[in-house]
């Protein structure tokens, strides 16, 4: 199944109780694989342990990687709550009925790395800082790629090795890893349409359901809808 | 206000949050990982001011980090507004500082980030040196990262005192602060102070005549409620066409039942403790002072009223005429905050009249050192001396305090020395005295408690003999942070479900 229309709405949510790790679960409005309990993106423990604590790792750039766009926090912390407004690129948008950031930088389920930043992606483990990330760019998921430079790489928010592909023009591209977690796809320098597909099995009428629900809430919560404003 | 959502994103995303609950399926967590102590991998520092008017008045930075571990990292410095690349700082390893940083950035502020080794034990200081007019003084700053929450107590807006609250933000996004301010007089209308925004990159100077004007005795406190900011508070005082000295007002920690203030120098001049309650009902405070002879209690300090919401000061110059101290203040109600203020005049010298210029300096609250604690910046020349001010309320310490190089200065370092700090008393340190007699030079020392050392605060004193009077500035030291703590975490998808 291709992949979804919506766009890559991904929520981590953080739930804290005394005296007890931290639990997390990633959601989503289509296709929640980082919430899978099978998934393969085992970086994700350390990403979420240094965004609650204050060492300055590049957190924050690891959930764009991830198309995270929101975090919450269930539970009453206040020290958790302090360590996400002490987040560079973590912007808190609300505290009612939850506290809830949002990830000031773009996310997107799909990012073009130029040549340079495509190189280290591929070369090691270690996540992209903010600075790397300025260098990105998101591309829709049935947009188009323009033509450029040998050695750029697509890179999908969805952990490596998964079932994905992609194709530009029809053409199907090599898959390699990005960051040492994520499904990346070598660029040729010719541009084209994107198509990424993935063998969802028979996961079809359900993602089907979600999708008519996500519109449902994207419908009833937009700007003007059955509200006027005081 | 701020915090407030758009309700319309906030029902997008419970909803979309729901919705994914008929796709997850609930499963045990399998691994429950502890707790741990990890270090810190990269940090910040921001330098609120670089101002440079030569030759009347010029502003100096120095860097390092301590020696929390071994290994490697980069450390860069950039202006704030971005119009110039990152240029790396010539340090590679901890133990080493850089002096002189930032000379050509005028009327900007400098971001430092350092990475790997570095960044555990970053420590940054800026100092200005004014010799004449409204600027004159030493006004030393500790450059800290950015923050959510501050307190600052000091400075004041009457006639002939200026004081500036400096807001910074370093981070890609804007940032907006709520700024309050209580004084001697109570607590000022907060309406003026709130939803101040700093651009991405960019400073924004409140000058606090504004939020409170012609008051005395300033308690600000800084809440952000979007973004980060780093913060700096000027306090200068001039009296007609007599410079009255400026200083840095440093950040007073948070709200606590019991705060030391550090290293206030035995000297001419008065000394004040302010002492400020943030809350909504009275409070008595008792101070005490460990002075170079043992721990006292002044008579009538035992118990002094702080009244909700108010800021009060209480003078030491007698009791501190002779002995270095520093005051312990104890709140039998609610936590309060403290800082110091030193006023200092010129040595009376044989045959020379005692001047009417006067220097202030400004001590802040001091946390008991936990490691290793960096100071990069410890002039020695003739006019100039550092003095280190250790002190120990609650049992004998001994300190190591270790010459550490800087880099482009070459020859033997000198040897380590250990201090031992007696129960209930303060020990002044000359820096000059780790340098042969009469000799000048450039330093910077590690001062770090021993194993089985009881708590132990610590100031540096930064005074200089100037031709009309003494230039002076203190600055408290903090153990660098080192590693912090990160929390086990267990993937759960239930935690997802609502």
């Amino acid at each position: 199944a291709e992949l979804a229309e919506q766009p890559g709405l991904r929520a981590l949510v953080l739930a804290a109780a005394p005296r007890a790790p931290l639990r997390y679960a990633v959601v989503g409005a289509s296709g929640a694989r980082l919430g899978d309990p099978a998934g393969h993106d085992d970086a994700l423990d350390g990403v979420v342990a240094d965004l609650a604590s204050a060492r300055g790792a590049a957190a924050v750039a690891a959930l764009s990687t991830r198309a995270v766009r929101f975090v919450a926090v269930r539970g009453s912390s206040p020290s958790l709550v302090a360590a996400l407004d002490a987040q560079a690129g973590l912007v808190r948008r609300g505290d009612e009925p939850l506290p809830l950031w949002q990830v000031s930088a773009p996310t997107s389920r799909l990012q073009l790395l130029p040549p340079a930043a495509a190189a280290a992606a591929r070369r090691g483990a270690d996540g992209p800082d903010a600075e790397v990330l300025r260098s990105a760019a998101p591309v829709a998921v049935r947009g188009t790629v323009p033509a450029g430079a040998a050695g750029r790489l697509l890179v999908l928010a969805e952990p490596a090795g998964d079932g994905w592909t992609a194709t530009v023009a029809g053409r199907p591209l090599p898959r390699a890893t990005a960051w040492g977690w994520a499904q990346g796809f070598v660029l040729p320098r010719t541009g084209g349409a994107v198509r990424v597909a993935h063998d969802a099995g028979s996961r079809g009428p359900l993602l089907a359901l979600q999708a008519l629900l996500v519109l449902a809430a994207t419908v009833v919560a937009g700007p003007g809808s059955g509200r006027s404003d005081p | 206000m701020n915090r407030r959502p758009p309700p319309a994103l906030l029902l997008a995303v419970l909803l979309a949050l729901l919705v994914v609950a008929g796709e997850l399926v609930p499963t045990p967590a399998v691994r429950a990982p502890a707790a741990s102590s990890v270090p810190v991998v990269a940090s910040e520092a921001v330098c609120p001011d670089l101002r440079q008017v030569p030759p009347e008045l010029r502003t100096r930075v120095s860097a390092g980090a301590a020696s929390t571990s071994g290994g490697t990292g980069s450390a860069d410095g950039r202006a704030l507004a971005r119009t110039s690349a990152p240029v790396p700082l010539a340090l590679t390893r901890p133990g080493e500082v850089a002096v002189g940083l930032a000379q050509e950035l005028d009327g900007d502020a400098l971001l430092v980030r350092a990475r790997g080794a570095l960044a555990a034990g970053l420590e940054v200081e800026q100092v200005t040196r004014g010799s004449s007019g409204s600027q004159r003084g030493l006004a030393a700053l500790r450059c800290e990262g950015p923050r959510t929450e501050g307190w600052w107590v000091g400075g004041a807006t009457t006639v002939g005192d200026s004081t500036v609250l400096l807001l910074t933000n370093p981070d890609d996004t804007p940032a907006v602060v709520d700024v309050q301010v209580q004084t001697a007089s109570g607590r000022v209308d907060a309406r003026p102070g709130r939803g101040i925004e700093i651009g991405a990159h960019a400073r924004t100077a409140v000058p606090l005549d504004r939020l409170a004007p012609d008051r005395d005795l300033l308690a600000v406190h800084v809440r952000a409620t979007q973004g980060r900011f780093a913060a700096g508070v000027r306090h200068a005082r001039f009296d007609g066409r007599v410079p009255r000295g400026s200083d840095w007002v440093p950040p007073a920690g948070t709200p606590s039942r019991t705060v030391v203030v550090a290293g206030l120098p035995a000297g001419p001049g008065r000394r004040t403790v302010l002492v400020a309650n943030p809350g909504t009902e009275d409070t008595v405070v008792s101070l005490q002072l460990a002075t170079a002879d043992g721990l006292v209690t002044p008579p009538g300090l035992e118990a002094v009223t702080v009244p909700a919401g108010l800021v009060v000061a209480q003078e030491l110059t007698e009791q501190l005429a002779a002995t270095p101290a520093s005051v312990r203040v104890v709140s039998e109600g609610g936590p309060v905050l403290a800082c110091g203020l030193v006023v200092d005049a010129q040595y009376a010298r044989p045959g020379v009249p005692e001047g009417p210029v006067r220097e202030l300096a400004w001590t802040g609250a001091a946390a008991a050192l936990r490691g290793p604690a960096l100071l990069t910046d410890v002039v020695l020349d003739r006019p100039t001396e550092s003095t280190l001010l250790l002190t120990a309320f609650d049992g004998d310490a001994r300190v190591q305090v270790a010459p550490v190089r800087v880099v482009g200065v070459a020859g033997a370092l000198p040897r380590p020395r250990t201090v031992a700090v007696a129960a209930g008393r303060t020990v002044a340190v000359k820096l000059s005295s780790f340098l042969p007699p009469g000799a000048t030079g450039r330093l910077a020392v590690e001062v770090r408690p021993l194993p089985g050392s009881a708590p132990v605060q610590a100031a540096r004193y930064l005074r200089e003999r100037g031709v009309d009077g003494p230039l002076s500035t203190l600055l408290v030291l903090r153990s660098v942070p080192g590693r912090v703590a990160r929390p086990a975490v267990v993937r759960d998808p239930a935690a997802g479900v609502f």
